[in-house]
């Protein structure tokens, strides 16, 4: 067992076992739908927490309760433009600001964004406090006016970066109309830049926007929402200069909470900047960014390679029961049918999933030959991105040899070669993947079985099996170390089985009816 | 009218009150481990019930609906948490941890990431039903999975 199996089973049992400092006892049923003492404890800390903050005076209330009259001007600190009750506070002592290394939404941010680098959206005046320059960019972003109830607070700050929390403090209609958007909030990255602070990104709670990709064609991917309201989401797609791109799109949230936006916009690699807000008679979030630029490079190819300690582009062929290394390169393609998960947004940003096996991930230039970059995924972090920063050659200069040069397995460091089948067993009963079962003993959740679609014959199983493994996609796992097993009727299946001997995976072969084999659907354990 | 008033003025339909009797204890579990505090747990997982009841009818999955409901229901306080700490600068809550490393390391991570974690671990779901109750893809719940155990092994090993 590794280290990685014991810790995830030391935290599955930490996990068992504080779920039972909730007793059986708990299972005292309360039917009324409302229950006084749970909701009087929410209104407590509710009301403790909002005196706290009217203490510490950090709230600040950027915006009248009249729209029309705002004066959308870049105020000074403390002179408005805030309701009459409102004031402008400073934060007393920053704290140490860990801003750009572990942010409250990082996980929402397109992937290979970097908050610390990102474009600006929206630039202050110089001298402008960051509050200021939150609420001057408010007023540029919202319809007429930022509504009322719409409210933001400084949480950290240095000299050169500023965190803001947005949130609503009351209904966008005023009092009396309604309550709050609920779970309405997020966060505003400020950097100070050039003597005046900017934004560089405002996000929503809930709103991702990790699978958007501008790859120099075109901006794709989606926008999702886990917002419960009945609220719609509104995406807008903009040049540089706010001029709104086709490509923009509305949502309607689902009664599943869960929303999807697909965005798509033929921007070519010009800049993309990305605008997504709920809409309820009033737009009511706000999240907004510059898109990284993931640029598609057709001289530049990404190479998987299991790790070795050499340090050069290798790929295995997998596919037939005697293995063979070859130096050789790989296309992204093939790359991507190798390996359990492999997403590729063109050769310069590719995000590497293999639970399997280490690997080692190079970007090389077709041109030269050389690697420009490299990332070691190590089998405890078998999941990695790779991003190509404009690195000189020189900086990074890895000949790679062809298929010419290529070195003998023995001379390998470690290498211990692993056939396609390893063994051969008697099973006294059909073979099945192990189970996954939850607390209850219930199958949690079920096994796959896939189906092959066009099964291929053969006048033996191995052979069977190797040409199951040859077709485009099939099982891009487990393609080694497989072991034969012969059912009581003679059926042969292929499975491989985990560290603890449980069966991972099963291949199931049918014996034709004119004496050919074929692989005609594999299972492999939900685990 | 608010949904609790709502709720209060209809009685629930059987089937919901069965459901409520034998799963109670089992979303109770869940949220705490969600949330770390028993007390939360239980307004967390009598929200979620309450907020489903007018819509039992055209509910298909109550469980999966009332996991997403309790997720995001937890989501919503350790935000509120994590804001109240950064406002005041408190030092957790000591009266509901007890000397458990693991444990404390979990409280300590972001909410989405625990959430996955408890989901994933806990619970046993696949990816894409945690996706699900996430509201992301299922490479982002990877990565969060991810991510939360490298937080977890990097926080034990201090």
């Amino acid at each position: 067992m590794t280290d990685l199996d014991t810790f995830e089973a030391d935290l599955r049992e930490m996990l068992a076992r504080r779920a039972k400092d909730v007793g059986d006892e708990a299972n005292v049923v309360i039917l009324h739908p409302h229950s006084g003492p749970r909701r009087l404890r929410r209104r407590s800390i509710a009301g403790a927490a909002a005196v706290i903050v009217a203490l510490a005076g950090l709230t600040i209330g950027l915006w009248p309760g009249g729209g029309d009259s705002v004066d959308t001007g870049v105020a000074a600190a403390g002179s408005g433009p805030g309701p009459a009750n409102a004031t402008v506070v400073q934060h007393a002592e920053p704290q140490v600001v860990p801003w750009g290394t572990s942010t409250p939404s990082e996980d929402q941010l397109p992937a290979g964004y970097q908050l610390g680098s990102g474009q600006a959206i929206y630039r202050g005046d110089r001298a402008s406090t960051p509050g200021v320059v939150v609420d001057a960019y408010f007023r540029s972003r919202f319809r007429g006016a930022p509504p009322p109830g719409l409210g933001a607070s400084e949480v950290e700050r240095t000299d050169r970066f500023a965190l803001y929390r947005w949130e609503w403090t009351s209904s966008p209609g005023g009092e009396g109309d309604g309550g709050k958007p609920e779970g309405l909030g997020g966060w505003i990255y400020l950097r100070e830049g050039d003597g005046a602070w900017e934004i560089t990104a405002a996000t929503t709670d809930g709103v991702d926007l990790v699978s958007l990709v501008s790859d120099g064609q075109g901006l794709h991917g989606r926008v999702t929402s886990t917002d419960e309201s009945a609220f719609s989401l509104e995406a807008v797609v903009s040049d540089g200069s706010g001029q709104e791109l086709q490509g923009s799109g509305e949502l309607y949230a689902s009664e599943q909470a869960v929303g999807v936006l697909d965005v798509a916009a033929d921007v070519g690699p010009n800049q993309v900047q990305v605008r997504v807000q709920h809409v309820g008679g009033t737009w009511l979030s706000i999240t907004e960014l510059v898109m990284p630029q993931n640029i598609l490079d057709t001289d530049l190819v990404v190479i998987v390679d299991p790790a070795t300690d050499d340090g050069r582009a290798v790929a295995e062929q997998l596919a037939t029961d005697e293995r063979v290394i070859e130096w050789r390169r790989l296309e992204a393609p093939e790359a991507r049918a190798m390996y359990a998960t492999v997403l590729f947004r063109g050769p310069r940003f590719a995000e590497v999933w293999d639970d399997q096996a280490s690997l080692v991930v190079y970007l090389v230039s077709l041109q030269n030959g050389t690697v420009l970059e490299d990332v070691t995924l190590a089998y405890e972090s078998s999941v990695g991105v790779l991003v190509a920063a404009p690195l000189a050659p020189a900086q990074r200069e890895q000949p790679i040899d062809g298929p010419e040069s290529e070195v003998p397995d023995e001379a390998r460091p470690g290498f211990e070669p692993v056939g396609l089948v390893v063994a051969t067993e008697s099973v006294s009963a059909p073979p099945v993947p192990v189970i996954c079962l939850g607390v209850l003993g219930v199958q949690v959740p079920p096994n796959e079985i896939t189906v092959v679609a066009q099964p291929v014959a053969a006048d033996t199983p191995a052979e069977a099996l190797a040409a199951f493994f040859e077709g485009p996609g099939q099982l891009p796992v487990f393609r080694k170390g497989l072991v034969e097993l012969v059912g009581p009727d003679g059926a042969v299946s292929y499975g491989y089985r985990g560290e603890a001997g449980g069966l991972l995976m099963v291949i199931r072969l049918r014996d034709q009816s004119n004496g050919s084999f074929a692989v005609f659907e594999w299972e492999a354990t939900a685990c | 009218m608010r949904l609790a008033d709502q709720a209060h003025n209809n009685a629930w339909p059987a089937e919901l009150e069965a459901f409520y009797a034998a799963e109670w204890t089992a979303f109770v579990r869940l949220a705490y481990l969600m949330t770390g505090r028993r007390d939360v747990a239980e307004e967390v997982v009598q929200d979620a019930f309450v907020s489903c009841a007018p819509r039992w009818a055209h509910i298909d999955k109550p469980r999966a609906y009332l996991r997403t409901a309790v997720a995001n229901g937890c989501r919503d306080w350790l935000r509120r948490l994590k804001l109240d700490r950064e406002r005041n600068a408190r030092a957790p809550d000591a009266d509901h941890m007890e000397p458990d490393e693991l444990w404390d390391a979990l409280g300590r991570l972001g909410e989405r990431r625990r959430v996955a974690v408890v989901l994933r671990f806990y619970e046993d779901l696949p990816d894409s039903e945690i996706a699900e109750v996430l509201g992301c893809a299922p490479s982002t719940v990877r990565s969060l999975v991810h991510r939360a155990l490298a937080d977890l092994r990097r926080e034990v090993k201090r």
